[in-house]
């Protein structure tokens, strides 16, 4: 069942004088129980932005949901919330986890005390159920010593206790959806791979289900049940991880997976991505991904809406309709 | 924390040595000779001035000058007052704790509000309230402080009537109050004054704090905290203030010495006999015994008050009690 | 650099300046003349007196114009000195570091314990000169030493710069690393200082004056204005008001000036 759907997200902010910014611009996702949807895109694609505007989290000047879209979760629409009833939500139904575990972390409170106090925020508890309830999330997400951690600070824990620290903070509140932010990417390899079983470890525990936003093909590929990618504020393609890194079908997914440098075939030059992504204050007209597509054609003046590509998977893309563009 | 303490204290102390040395340099530095006669200076007598030759050893090379005059400072002998022909460090004591009162009075007003509003101003930042609040605050800080003093003496004073304008206590009629009529005379007479000195600090006290609280506003964990779920005053109070009070905590040892500058001056307006209005009349007297004296006394003072702003700083950042 | 702000401010002080500058031009009577001590003393506003007179008979708007131009020449010689002087010794005790570093900032500190109006007060009484000469010497000889801490931090920080290292490394002498390389750098800094400082000796130079042991009479100025305006308080409550009023705008500018400065040189902004 889908738990989280995001239809037509449209995302603005003031600039300085200047253009209107449109870093999200009617992004649509759906988010099923139990799965780990992988969001892809590159840095600075509006991964984040849609992220946080799904807790509305974003600063309201500069920034400006659209009210012409919604986010459904618990058969409420998040966007019409007043921030009284938004709260429970925030951490209760849906937690964000960040990606520099170090600076989401306040420095001057004990992990314990931070940690309790998203407890205490979502229950009833009393402090000493608090606490023991705060020990419990820590041991669950992996930290040893649990006890003599709650009383430690941020800047006493390394990379990786931080971020189980800042899972542990997501978790207190019950969430049935879990949204991560680029979360191993401020952390060592090794540490990276800890994170993700935990994160695995959890989806299967706790019947969580998880937006995974990373820049990161090859991480997705590992760890995600469907993937969607993210082009220039909206979604180019989505469909199941397997079909998806097999047979791709828009030309942005098949270009990310080219520049995947391999270790497994004699090395050649890497392929890239001709052009830069546009500037989210003037996206182009039709298709948005056009300047930089080697396929493109004059069909492609007009913008192509999310089709049928296949079983379960949909992409923005002409070539859908006329197959024979794409050549050998 | 014993380690921590020792080591401040030590470079208090030193501190302490460094005004001494400085104080003595002054002394010895300015034209003509330290111990103006009766002929320069209507003050001093001819016996005054051998005393004191012989104090402080003026045929004597500098270094033993130098030596005798801490000998003398350590041993409680400040000298004596020309104008007033006292001790000057009785004087000073009379003169101390008048002065530590306005202080402390007015460093209350000036932290207590300027963290208020300059917190309000930073959650708020670019609203009307901030503007407004910032254009008060830089009016109030480009003022004089003894100019205000003034403004609050015509309005409260002499139109309203409402407030005293001079001194500690009313001259004759304290005596005769009991201990709650003593406690009102002198929390009354305390007012004006620690309000125009307080009242200027406040304006920089909340432009700090603005600052201070923006900076931490835009940080990740404030965010992280509204992820979370939590209520706009939890996240104001618990994460934002106590973070943005660092720097500002700071902020009190580095205004000790400012504060007691305003003092001179808000006591020389109200006729608060502290040290300030001590010093600038030995200024107008040459008194320099009293000049010099209330000088290093009021250096030690702000010493000490460095040392308990150190004190609180590393009691709040958790951060600074690592490393050495 | 030139944000509106910073325009707005230079041109309030630049406007100050000119005024104050122009005060024998735009001034109607001569700030000393007692013009009629029978019946022109504590006149309130006229058109012959637009800001009436003072206890003396004496214009006081020409009197402010003057103790304008007092007032702003002698803040901003004293702060070139104290700029001067500072920068000088923060170069120095950053550059030089070990045991030169430790006494230079040592002194520094216990100078910096001395409130500043004690310090100017042992200094002004020890020497006893009177003269603006020597008012501006003081204010600038005590007024360095926040200026010698903000450069020599400025300096360290930089001295760990890879360019610090790559002059070195080439063998360039180390005045002229100071000079061409240090220095352009802690610039920015040293300008918002100024303009504050600016501001900040105006309001001294005005106490001092108010207590007497500054600008003394018959030299005219505000805080020797506020002073006598004290004993009218009552009774001609303008003569108090109005030169406070004028240090305030003239300390405002300087204040906006330096606020200005800051924000438009700001790392964060750029």
């Amino acid at each position: 069942m889908t738990l989280l759907s995001v239809q037509d997200l449209t995302v603005t902010f003031r600039t300085r004088g200047g253009p209107v910014s449109r870093p999200v611009d009617g992004a649509s996702l759906d988010l099923e129980r139990g799965e780990l949807l992988a969001l892809v895109g590159e840095s600075g694609c509006g991964k984040t932005t849609l992220a946080l505007s799904l807790l509305r989290l974003i600063p309201e000047p500069p920034g400006r949901i659209d009210p012409s879209g919604r986010i459904t979760f618990d058969g409420a629409d998040l966007l019409r919330l007043s921030p009284a009833e938004l709260r429970p939500v925030r951490g209760g139904g849906i937690a964000l986890i960040f990606q520099d575990p170090g600076s989401s972390l306040n420095p001057v409170l004990t992990i314990g005390a931070q940690v309790v106090e998203v407890v205490r925020a979502h229950t009833t508890l009393d402090r000493r159920a608090a606490r023991a309830r705060a020990r419990g999330l820590l041991a669950s997400v992996g930290v040893g010593d649990a006890e003599y951690r709650l009383d430690q600070y941020p800047h006493q824990l390394s990379g990786g206790l931080r971020q189980r620290a800042m899972i542990a903070m997501a978790l207190a509140g019950n969430p049935r959806v879990l949204i991560a932010d680029e979360p191993t990417t401020a952390l060592d390899v090794t540490v990276q791979a800890q994170i993700l079983d935990l994160l695995a470890d959890l989806k299967r525990r706790l019947g969580l289900a998880i937006l995974f936003i990373t820049h990161d093909l090859s991480l997705a590929a590992g760890v995600a049940d469907r993937v969607a990618v993210m082009y220039a504020g909206r979604v180019v393609e989505q469909a199941p991880a397997a079909r998806l890194f097999a047979a791709p079908s828009h030309p942005y997914t098949a270009a990310l997976l080219a520049a995947i440098p391999r270790v497994d075939r004699p090395a050649r030059r890497l392929s890239v991505i001709p052009g830069q992504p546009p500037p989210a204050t003037d996206w182009p007209r039709g298709c948005r991904f056009r300047p930089r597509c080697r396929y493109a054609w004059a069909r492609c003046a007009d913008e192509p809406p999310l089709q049928e590509a296949g079983p379960d998977h949909q992409a923005r893309c002409w070539l859908i309709n006329e197959p024979e563009r794409r050549g050998p | 924390m014993v380690a921590f303490l020792a080591r401040r204290l030590g470079a208090a102390a030193l501190v302490a040595f460094g005004v001494v040395t400085l104080t003595f340099l002054l002394i010895h530095l300015a034209p003509g000779s330290p111990l103006a006669g009766p002929a320069e200076n209507p003050y001093v007598s001819r016996e005054m001035v051998e005393q004191a030759r012989r104090n402080f050893a003026l045929d004597q090379p500098l270094y033993l000058q130098y030596l005798r005059y801490l000998a003398n400072l350590a041993r409680g002998d400040w000298g004596t007052s020309y104008a007033m022909h006292r001790p000057v460090l009785d004087a000073l004591g009379d003169a101390l704790p008048n002065t530590l009162v306005l202080a402390l009075a007015a460093l209350i007003l000036d932290f207590g509000l300027g963290i208020a509003v300059g917190t309000l101003q930073g959650m708020r930042a670019h609203s009307t309230l901030d503007r407004v609040c910032s254009a008060v605050t830089l009016a109030l800080y480009s003022v004089p402080v003894f100019w205000l003093g003034l403004m609050l003496v015509l309005v409260f004073g002499q139109q309203l009537g409402w407030l005293p304008v001079a001194g500690v206590v009313e001259p004759v009629v304290y005596g005769t109050r009991g201990l709650l009529g003593k406690a009102l005379d002198r929390s009354l007479h305390l007012i004006l004054p620690a309000l125009t000195l307080g009242l200027v600090g406040a304006a920089g006290t909340a432009r700090y704090q603005r600052a201070a609280v923006l900076e931490v506003v835009r940080q990740d964990f404030i965010r992280a905290a509204r992820a979370r779920g939590l209520s706009e005053p939890a996240v104001a109070l618990r994460h934002a203030l106590r973070n943005a009070l660092l720097p500002t905590i700071t902020l009190l040892g580095l205004s000790l010495p400012t504060l007691f500058s305003g003092a001179v001056l808000v006591e020389t307006v109200f006729s608060w006999p502290g040290m300030g209005r001590l010093a600038v009349d030995a200024v107008l007297k040459r008194d320099y015994p009293m000049v010099t004296g209330a000088a290093i006394l009021v250096a030690f003072a702000v010493v000490a008050g460095n040392l308990v702003a150190d004190l609180l700083v590393r009691l709040a950042d958790p951060r600074t009690r690592e490393t050495s | 650099m030139m944000t509106r702000r910073v325009r707005l401010a230079l041109a309030l002080v630049t406007g100050l300046y000119l005024v104050a500058m122009l005060a024998p031009l735009l001034a109607p009577y001569d700030p000393a003349a007692q013009l009629d001590l029978l019946g022109g003393r504590l006149l309130g506003p006229s058109l012959a007196h637009p800001l009436g007179t003072d206890s003396y008979s004496r214009d006081v708007l020409s009197r402010l114009l003057y103790g304008a131009r007092l007032s702003l020449w002698i803040a901003a010689l004293a702060v070139l000195l104290a700029v001067t002087l500072g920068t000088a010794v923060g170069l120095a005790a950053g550059l030089a570091g070990g045991w030169v570093d430790a006494l230079l900032m040592r002194g520094v500190d216990a100078a910096l314990a001395i409130p500043r109006v004690f310090l100017l007060i042992v200094v002004l009484a020890l020497w006893n000169q009177g003269g603006v000469v020597a008012l501006v010497l003081v204010l600038g000889v005590t007024g360095w030493f926040g200026t010698s801490r903000l450069v020599r931090a400025e300096v360290q920080s930089l001295r760990r710069r890879d360019f610090v290292l790559a002059a070195r490394a080439l063998g360039l002498p180390g005045g002229r690393i100071a000079l061409r390389h240090v220095l352009p750098n802690v610039a920015a800094p040293i300008i918002v200082t100024a303009a504050l400082g600016v501001g900040n000796t105006v309001l001294l130079e005005a106490a001092l004056s108010f207590l007497g042991i500054g600008v003394r009479p018959p030299l005219p100025s505000w805080g020797d204005m506020i002073e006598e305006g004290q004993a009218f308080l009552a009774t001609a409550p303008w003569q108090a008001i109005v030169p406070g009023l004028a240090v305030v705008g003239t300390v405002m500018a300087f204040s906006l000036l330096g606020d200005a400065l800051r924000d438009a040189w700001d790392p964060r902004t750029q």
